[in-house]
């Protein structure tokens, strides 16, 4: 079974205090609908993707506001798994028209993070960890450690993470519906202020609100994106757990499982919106994507092999880092900002890559315009 | 923390009083949740316990590196106020004998 993406929409990303959750939820359905020429009724089941708008917002039962703004109140599921909500959401998608359940259906992610401090936000996302094994970190703490494994292996530098910020600073200036429109230069980014060594604010992606939407369907769609492979992988919640701590396993099995289902390679690709929830995590992303050798990513991306002059583009979106994180509308983002992308023929064949706290979860698409 | 929750965990405790380890990784956290936001700038450290590795807190304002030898320790773990619970937990001490690897 083939399945298209016919419709696309990302709403405007950063501190938007004059925004709700409901009415992102709802810009962002809405124009997916209308980006794929529908009509509201045409939808069969919606996926909503959500990390704690019942903790931000005391806001429960998404599933619910999403349905109730449609007249014939489709059957709506939430689906939760920290900051790969919204990429699960798109799997369990494309696991009900596979399975022939339903024809057209919409996946929207939303996160509304801004009204609470950011003491608190840290809080709330630090429910992502095993808050029993892991109490008193944060997770800048755990993409530290991680990152100073990193540097102690393979010799990654500093001036290598900045060089990540910097990348995507700059493509976020291309991408209008981005949180910052700011450049950065080395030096800012690696004299800002310290979070949890060796990583930075600039380091960092930011708290943010948004929501993001596409529509899927298992009819013939010539012109829309085609969704060729998917894979999920898992890990220990738990860093001490881990196998590795230079490797994020759950992301090699699940690029293994969408590579084998798409029958393609690495070297296909030729641009992908990756999770880089810090610095650190872009560099491991494109190595355990196999973009680059275990160990080059930081110097791949400060030799600018990663940008527009490279062999694949990574992050035009801006990424998290610059384009922002709503953590639930994250994974759904990095779809449809492939899909437009793919749509205006830029590229041919892309890939999204989407984590959920260090690396438990990871979920791994691959679309071909 | 929610008393019952809070009195689940200290049924380890006794298990992890005096453990020594040596610190695998480590951070010093200087941004924290707002329980914890009193005691930054503080060591957050993977821990090597023999063929067992954990995660824990560093005592104070304590600064770990890569190879020190530390001990279990326990320590008040989070901000309190009159009626709130004052929270402990097992934390990570080094050993005054203790060097860098």
């Amino acid at each position: 079974m083939k399945i298209f993406i016919t419709g696309q929409y990302i709403t405007k990303f950063g501190e938007l205090w004059d925004r709700g959750l409901n009415e992102l939820l709802i810009e962002a359905m809405d124009g997916a609908i209308t980006s794929a020429g529908l009509e509201p009724k045409d939808i069969e089941a919606i996926f909503v993707a959500n990390k704690a708008a019942g903790n931000f917002e005391d806001q429960h039962h998404l599933n619910a506001i999403a349905s109730q703004h449609f007249s014939h109140y489709p059957p709506a599921v939430r689906v939760e798994a920290a900051c790969a909500s919204g990429s699960l959401a798109v799997v369990a998608a494309e696991q009900a028209l596979a399975a022939g359940t339903y024809k057209t259906v919409l996946v929207v992610g939303v996160e509304k993070m801004t009204d609470v401090s950011s003491e608190m936000a840290t809080h709330i996302l630090s429910g992502a960890t095993d808050v029993h094994l892991e109490a008193g970190s944060t997770f800048p703490a755990l993409y530290a450690l991680l990152a100073q494994q990193h540097m102690a292996e393979y010799g990654t530098t500093r001036e290598q993470l900045s060089a990540v910020a910097v990348k995507n600073h700059l493509h976020a200036l291309e991408n209008p519906e981005a949180q910052f429109h700011k450049k950065f230069t080395l030096d800012q980014v690696s004299q800002s202020l310290l979070v949890a060594d060796p990583l930075r604010i600039l380091d960092c992606s930011p708290i943010s609100d948004g929501a993001a939407a596409v529509v899927l369907t298992s009819h013939p769609s010539s012109g829309s994106p085609q969704i060729l492979g998917w894979g999920q992988g898992q890990d220990s919640i738990d860093l001490a757990n881990r196998a590795s701590l230079t490797t994020l396993q759950a992301t090699k099995t699940a690029a293994k499982h969408a590579f084998a289902r798409a029958k393609l390679t690495p070297t296909d690709i030729q641009v992908a919106e990756v999770h880089d929830c810090f610095t650190i995590a872009e560099i491991f992303a494109i190595e355990d994507l196999g973009f680059v050798p275990k160990g080059s990513g930081g110097a791949a991306t400060l030799d600018n092999r990663t940008t527009t002059s490279g062999n694949v583009m990574i992050n035009p979106s801006g990424g998290l880092k610059a384009c922002g994180h709503p953590v639930g509308a994250t994974g759904v983002k990095q779809v449809a900002y492939l899909a437009k992308l793919l749509k205006q023929g830029q590229y041919q064949v892309g890939l999204t890559h989407n984590v959920g706290g260090s690396g438990a979860t990871a979920v791994v698409h691959i679309l071909k315009g | 923390m929610q008393p019952a929750q809070y009195w689940r965990q200290t049924k380890e405790w006794s298990s992890w009083i005096g453990k020594q380890g040596t610190v695998v990784a480590t951070t010093q956290v200087r941004v924290a949740s707002p329980e914890r936001a009193g005691l930054t700038p503080y060591a957050y450290a993977l821990v090597e316990f023999g063929s067992e590795r954990r995660s824990f807190m560093g005592v104070g304002h304590s600064e770990l590196e890569v190879g020190n030898a530390v001990e279990c320790v326990l320590r008040k773990n989070a901000n309190s106020d009159k009626k709130s619970l004052i929270e402990y937990g097992i934390k990570v001490q080094k050993l005054s004998s203790s060097s860098s690897a």
